[in-house]
């Protein structure tokens, strides 16, 4: 017969003094004799126990001392560990490709939750710690559990059903959901298609919060967020109360202290609005006018002198012409003025004149009577009189 | 979450946006004295939130409907 991989659970364990392996694989429904030849054990990294799962290959012979089958085991390893991260890589890649792991699904956690829920085990460490941490942090918070089971048999349904549960009572703002840690197979709940649908159903926005650390589980792809323990977890999804109150304080001091700031603001928006040209404008209206009147008034006022000092200049010269206009002045340079005694017409020429005519002479001052004796038409007088004045 | 009543969400939300607001100066003085009491008040809302005695952990337990328990310690 060929040689085939057979898996099962290791049982009635012998280690011969020989060095060969006796031992029976068996699962719920049946059971086969094996034995493993020295030779073929000298290559194994792990001692086999007893209710280890394991993978086993040989073939089938018969012992015909017994008349039974049994195997003839060339290779053995041990299937859990193989088997369950087959199993994982194979359900993170089929749940991966149907988005459950999309970031534009996932859900932003409430800043400030005011009641948590939590799917967890109620005499586990993770509920103790992630209430240590919530208490120190945000002690008001309202905390709702939801136990479970968190490994072995019903796990993955009983975790499944307790995120519905939340999800029908609604009254939470965010779910923590999480063990502490453990071995690939304690955590394998968190690694079932169950729990990572249901989680991604989730209206609620959940934290994973699987192990420590190192573990990534399905339900770590698939929450919204994932928290390496259940303490971080807690950690993420409460603020410090006492910072939190430190803020609200200052908020509410920016508020008064923006009281008097306001009044300020006003103030010089007011003073600035009377410095504007528009509220200015009237007053510069009257400052102008005022000095327009100003300097018409001056102006009336400089005219009015220079009008009047240059009619006196002009009344002055008037004067002056009027009284070197005036007969008797031109009569005091010595000169006379001769009239016709009969006529009182005023002699201009001589040729005027007739012999022996009686004739008046008005001097500067004073006059007389005179005749016209010897008349000359020529202006040998005039000559003789200009002489007369130079002497 | 609860919608039926303020939540410290909201009432933290309001009061940043109330000290912008304020801060900004651009609200008359009527506006400015309501924004104040507001923030006031939602300064005391949250302040009695956060002072709020520490809650003990509660069971959810689904029968006909859900009811809360207190945890037996």
């Amino acid at each position: 017969m060929p040689a085939i991989w057979v898996q099962g659970e290791l049982s009635g364990f012998v280690h011969h003094s020989s060095g060969h392996f006796y031992f029976s694989l068996k699962d719920k429904d049946a059971q086969i004799a094996c034995v493993m030849w020295r030779s073929r054990t000298l290559g194994l990294t792990f001692t086999p126990q007893n209710g280890m799962k394991i993978n086993v290959f040989g073939s089938v012979r018969v012992y015909e001392k017994r008349g039974a089958y049994q195997l003839d085991v060339i290779r053995m390893a041990p299937a859990g560990i193989g088997d369950l991260q087959l199993m994982y890589e194979a359900l993170k890649e089929k749940l991966y490709k149907e988005g459950l792991f999309d970031v534009s699904r996932k859900k932003l956690l409430p800043e400030f939750p005011e009641r948590i829920g939590i799917v967890t085990s109620l005499t586990g460490a993770a509920i103790r710690d992630i209430l240590q941490v919530l208490n120190r942090r945000f002690p008001a918070v309202v905390k709702i559990l939801r136990p479970t089971l968190v490994q072995g048999e019903g796990a993955a349904e009983d975790i499944a059903r307790a995120i519905q549960d939340f999800n029908d009572y609604q009254n939470v703002d965010v779910l923590i959901i999480g063990r502490g840690g453990g071995s690939l197979q304690d955590l394998w709940a968190f690694n079932e298609e169950k729990v990572a649908r249901a989680i991604f159903s989730s209206t609620i926005p959940t934290i994973s919060a699987v192990g420590h650390e190192i573990d990534y589980t399905i339900s770590d792809f698939v929450a919204d967020r994932r928290a390496p323990t259940p303490s971080a977890a807690a950690e993420l999804v409460v603020p410090v109360a006492s910072d939190l109150k430190k803020t609200i304080h200052r908020l509410h001091r920016r508020c008064r202290t923006s009281l008097p700031t306001h009044i300020t603001l006003r103030r010089e928006k007011l003073a600035r609005l009377q410095k504007s040209y528009a509220f200015r404008r009237p007053l510069d209206l009257i400052l102008e006018y005022k000095q327009g009147i100003d300097d018409r008034f001056h102006l009336i006022q400089m005219s009015a002198h220079h009008s009047l000092s240059k009619n006196r200049e002009k009344l002055s010269a008037c004067d002056k012409r009027i009284k070197a206009a005036h007969p008797r002045t031109i009569l005091q340079r010595g000169y006379a003025i001769v009239s016709k005694d009969r006529t009182h017409k005023i002699v201009r020429n001589a040729a005027e004149l007739e012999q022996n005519e009686k004739l008046n002479v008005y001097l500067g001052k004073g006059s007389f009577t005179s005749t016209a004796e010897t008349i000359r038409e020529d202006d040998s007088f005039a000559c003789s009189a200009a002489g007369t004045e130079k002497r | 979450m609860k919608t039926k009543d303020l939540t410290f969400e909201a009432a933290f939300a309001r009061l940043e946006e109330i000290a912008d607001l304020l801060e900004n100066g651009e609200a008359d003085l009527e506006r400015t004295m309501a924004l104040f009491e507001e923030a006031s008040r939602l300064t005391t809302f949250c302040s009695e939130k956060l002072d709020a005695a520490e809650k003990k952990l509660q069971i959810l337990i689904r029968d006909d409907g859900f009811k809360l328990m207190d945890e037996e310690n």
